[in-house]
């Protein structure tokens, strides 16, 4: 007898195999160690949240006004306009601690900022529950780190690095427990070797390699230290 | 596009993502032959490049045809590495657990053992055929989103299709002639 292909198919189609739910959470826990992301939320049943891809397109809009970053309505609606060339020292017009203020119903206070800026941000903002305006605001923030160290990395690819230091600079000071501070350490030690600042690329790489030994990021970081003379 | 599914809201969160796809993509890793061994690692690898990716997510495009070409690309990588071989005789361990793991009703009993010869069968395919059915034949896509989903001509999805059917049907009756019992229609334990 001839066995049917398309009902072997059929059987298939029909099913379903998702992982064991002790897989599911060391999966869910493998992905935030490899992301290095902020353990700041819990989800549903109380584990860590993988952070917000939300305000994708939010990102994407930023993205078109490279420049223009809007702060999130919920934390006082701070804009800052960086219209001017890169190149002018940045003097940022938000208060950085706003930018990822809990919602209002926490009873979590929020740390001064830290006058250090170049060293990487080692607190994490305390667990709230998630709500849809922290969400928002989480969001928007996200696309305004995401639009400066974009901004920043084209400044590096056409060869103004002091310009791009000075965008990865106002980072730090504008975010300095924001969920992209890996991503912005890595691209501040290349930032650093291409300025010719050696040193300081080997101090930020040092501390790099502290905080996140196994980030995705290390090759690129050695690598750009390595170059240097 | 033509009869897809209803496309999910965008994600609110890649922790939304997370939760809604994981299943989906764990499901296309075990339909591509991923050992279940190795599906953690490889799904975790899956998350950790779609949240790098996520500025290039488009909400207004389907979700899944966008996860399958990470999961299809890492599952690649993996088979390359481990230079996977399968005879067509071979069992793998999964397959006889999921078998063996069927619910106990003779008609779903009889499904398992169908998946299972399926499997086996369809790990006597290269990954690039493999793509194509599994897009195909179980999540119902049509030879051009397939072709789209997989960045190849809708020519070659076509014949990866034909090719691919018309090795399976000869695997299949090699297996039918050595385990004839799953032939049998009705046949239980």
């Amino acid at each position: 007898m001839t066995v049917d292909l398309d009902n072997l198919f059929e059987a298939e189609r029909s099913y379903e195999e998702g992982p064991p739910s002790e897989a599911r959470a060391r999966i869910r826990e493998g992905v935030v160690a490899a992301l290095a992301l902020p353990q700041a939320e819990q989800g549903p049943k109380g584990e860590r949240a993988l952070g917000d891809a939300g305000g994708i397109s939010r990102a994407r809009a930023a993205l078109g006004m490279l420049g223009t970053f809007a702060i999130g309505a919920g934390v006082g609606a701070a804009v800052m306009h960086a219209t001017e060339a890169p190149s002018k020292a940045p003097a940022p017009t938000v208060s950085p601690v706003a930018t990822l203020a809990p919602p209002a119903s926490s009873a979590s206070a929020i740390p001064p900022r830290s006058a250090e800026v170049v060293a990487p941000a080692h607190s994490r903002p305390s667990p709230s529950p998630p709500t849809a305006a922290s969400a928002v605001d989480a969001a928007e923030a996200v696309a305004a780190e995401r639009a400066l160290l974009d901004a920043a990395r084209v400044l590096l690819a056409q060869g103004e690095p002091q310009q791009a230091l000075d965008l990865v600079e106002r980072h730090a000071k504008s975010f300095p427990r924001g969920r992209l501070v890996e991503e912005r350490e890595a691209l501040a030690v290349r930032t650093l070797v291409k300025a010719g600042r050696y040193d300081e690329a080997h101090k930020r790489g040092a501390s790099f390699e502290a905080m996140w030994p196994r980030s995705l990021a290390m090759p690129a970081v050695r690598a750009a230290l390595e170059s240097i003379p | 596009m033509t009869a897809a599914p209803p496309k999910p809201p965008a994600p609110a969160s890649f922790d939304e993502l997370f939760e809604s796809e994981l299943s989906y993509v764990w499901n296309v890793l075990r339909r591509l032959g991923i050992a279940e061994a190795d599906r953690e690692d490889l799904a975790q690898e899956v998350f950790v490049r779609v949240h790098k990716s996520l500025s290039t997510y488009d909400p207004s495009r389907p979700r899944r045809p966008w996860l399958f070409a990470f999961v299809f690309r890492i599952a690649s990588d993996h088979r390359r590495l481990k230079r996977h071989k399968v005879e067509v005789a071979a069992t793998s361990d999964d397959h006889q657990r999921a078998a063996s793991d069927a619910a106990p009703a003779d008609e779903t009993l009889d499904a398992a053992r169908r998946r299972h010869l399926l499997h086996r069968a369809l790990d006597t395919l290269d990954l690039d055929k493999r793509a194509v059915v599994v897009l195909h034949e179980m999540e119902g896509m049509t030879i051009p989103d397939v072709a789209e989903t997989l960045g190849i001509p809708v020519g070659t999805a076509s014949s990866r299709l034909r090719a691919a059917r018309s090795h399976l049907k000869e695997v299949l009756e090699k297996l039918r002639t050595v385990d004839s019992s799953v032939a049998t229609p009705g046949s239980s334990s």
